[in-house]
């Protein structure tokens, strides 16, 4: 080969590369590999490899505590931060050395209990939002609170404050982020929109106090943060149809209520399928199939609202979590065990148990990528 | 709240509440969803009247319900008054022999 011909051979080579750089990045095709994460009692956390189908890293979790609520991870996937010492602390720890790198009090005041229930991060990773249920402690009574979303700088270390915070009406469980980082959406009675650096109540979609003729207020457990792998998030609810009489088979109803995070869009639709509770839905990739379980797994074709196939599992679980490549349904919660099904036949194809038989109880199941 | 006659101190604010017009305030679940709730019925029946939607086994669920305290009534309070009754079993199926009953403090 002359010279000439070998550097030209080279050019192309580096040219190649560095189109294939720039086509898998401008793609947003990431190298981090996909893991799965839960928490379960009293203070563990787990990091499993589905594909490996092994638990890879455990970790304890600082502070006082009987159970781990829910957790958010960092974007960038270095970074858990949990909720913990009964609903009153925020840990976050270090994925690389576990060690514990942010911690927030949301008492402390001797005479005041704040409870978390509700937790999100920003997109950039810099902000943690968590909904706080205040109430102040007297001899013979609890005074009320008015409920609030605090803010926290990750940054802000073992003793962090909140930077600050915001009036939130009652009862939300769920705090979820848009993509872009400027909405903070709170699943409660209703689903309200939030600007988060103001804290203004934006927008406020009627879910339970919905105005739907021949519609009971539905209701739905709005607990587990389930949009990893689509960023949309859906919950499914109950409803009774009130023109109907109890003994009538379609006078209740299963629905799903729904939010894109990328696009805002909310919505709600009743499912073609036989009434049964089911705690919660994940989308697959594909956008077409979901799946729900609770003492059944059930997928559901989105587009036609029907069950294609539904199997009993071996115990009641509370969360269906997806691959990012859908072919795999995990499932999570209750008690220690995650079983792994194939997303097309709902066939169980193992399942990983975590040492001790600890419960998860509520815990969720979570989507990280790491390198 | 007809057939209903408030016996202690509670239950008497209960009924001042519903005098001053504020149980709005306070909205009970139309449909269950779930095994129980403060309002529920309990573990005897799921919402469409059947045992199928019932938690199997209920150890499933204890902890999920218990430590957020979604049963108040049910199981010790694990959020106000007896923060530590099942912080030595850590699985509701294998340790539900550690988990005592309470009794108040004098």
């Amino acid at each position: 080969m002359a010279a000439s011909d070998f550097k030209s051979s080279i050019t192309r080579a580096l040219l190649f590369c560095l189109g294939l750089m720039f086509s898998q990045s401008a793609a947003g095709v990431s190298h981090a590999k996909e893991y799965l994460l839960t928490a379960a009692k009293p203070d563990r956390l787990f990091l499993m490899d589905m594909s490996a189908r092994k638990i890879v890293r455990e970790y304890k979790i600082p502070g006082p505590m009987i159970a781990p609520m829910t957790f958010v991870p960092s974007p960038d996937g270095k970074t858990v931060y949990i909720v913990t010492n009964r609903e009153k602390s925020i840990t976050g720890i270090d994925m690389d050395s576990g060690a514990q790198v942010f911690s927030a009090d949301m008492s402390p005041e001797f005479d005041i209990r704040t409870k978390n229930f509700g937790l999100e991060i920003s997109p950039d990773g810099k902000e943690l939002y968590s909904y706080d249920v205040a109430a102040r402690l007297h001899p013979d009574r609890y005074e009320v609170l008015e409920s609030r979303i605090s803010v926290f700088a990750t940054d802000g270390g073992v003793q962090a404050k909140a930077i600050r915070s915001f009036a939130a009406p009652r009862r939300i469980h769920l705090l979820m982020m848009s993509t872009d980082g400027n909405s903070l959406y709170a699943l409660g009675k209703d689903f309200y929109t939030f600007d988060p650096v103001s804290g203004e109540l934006v927008d406020t979609y009627p879910f339970l106090n919905w105005k739907r003729p021949n519609m009971s207020p539905p209701d739905l457990l709005n607990f587990w943060p389930l949009w990893d792998q689509t960023m949309i998030f859906r919950s499914l609810y109950t409803v009774a149809r009130t023109n109907l009489p109890p003994t009538d088979p379609n006078a209740f109803a299963v629905g799903i209520l729904s939010l894109d995070l990328k696009s805002g869009e909310m919505g709600v639709e009743e499912l073609k399928i036989p009434p049964e509770v089911l705690f919660t839905i994940v989308t697959s990739p594909n956008r077409r199939d979901a799946f729900a379980v609770f003492n059944n797994l059930v997928k559901i074709d989105l587009e036609t609202g029907e069950a294609v196939k539904t199997v009993e599992v071996d115990h009641s679980y509370y969360i269906a979590q997806i691959s990012g490549d859908g072919r795999e349904v995990y499932l999570g919660g209750t008690m220690c065990d995650i079983p792994i099904y194939a997303a097309d036949t709902l066939e169980k194809l193992d399942q990983i148990e975590l040492p001790g038989c600890p419960d998860m109880a509520g815990s969720p199941l979570k989507i990280i990528h790491r390198d | 709240m007809n057939h209903l006659k408030p016996l202690n101190k509670k239950a008497h604010l209960v009924s001042r509440a519903l005098d001053e017009g504020h149980m709005k305030e306070v909205t009970a679940m139309q449909t269950v969803v779930g095994c129980t709730a403060s309002l529920d019925p309990g573990w005897e029946v799921d919402p469409f009247g059947t045992l199928t939607s019932l938690c199997q086994p209920m150890e499933a669920d204890l902890y999920g319900c218990a430590d957020p305290c979604w049963w108040p009534a049910q199981v010790p309070d694990t959020i106000n008054s007896y923060p530590n009754w099942n912080a030595e079993a850590a699985s509701g199926q294998n340790d539900w022999r550690k988990l005592e009953a309470v009794f108040p403090k004098d």
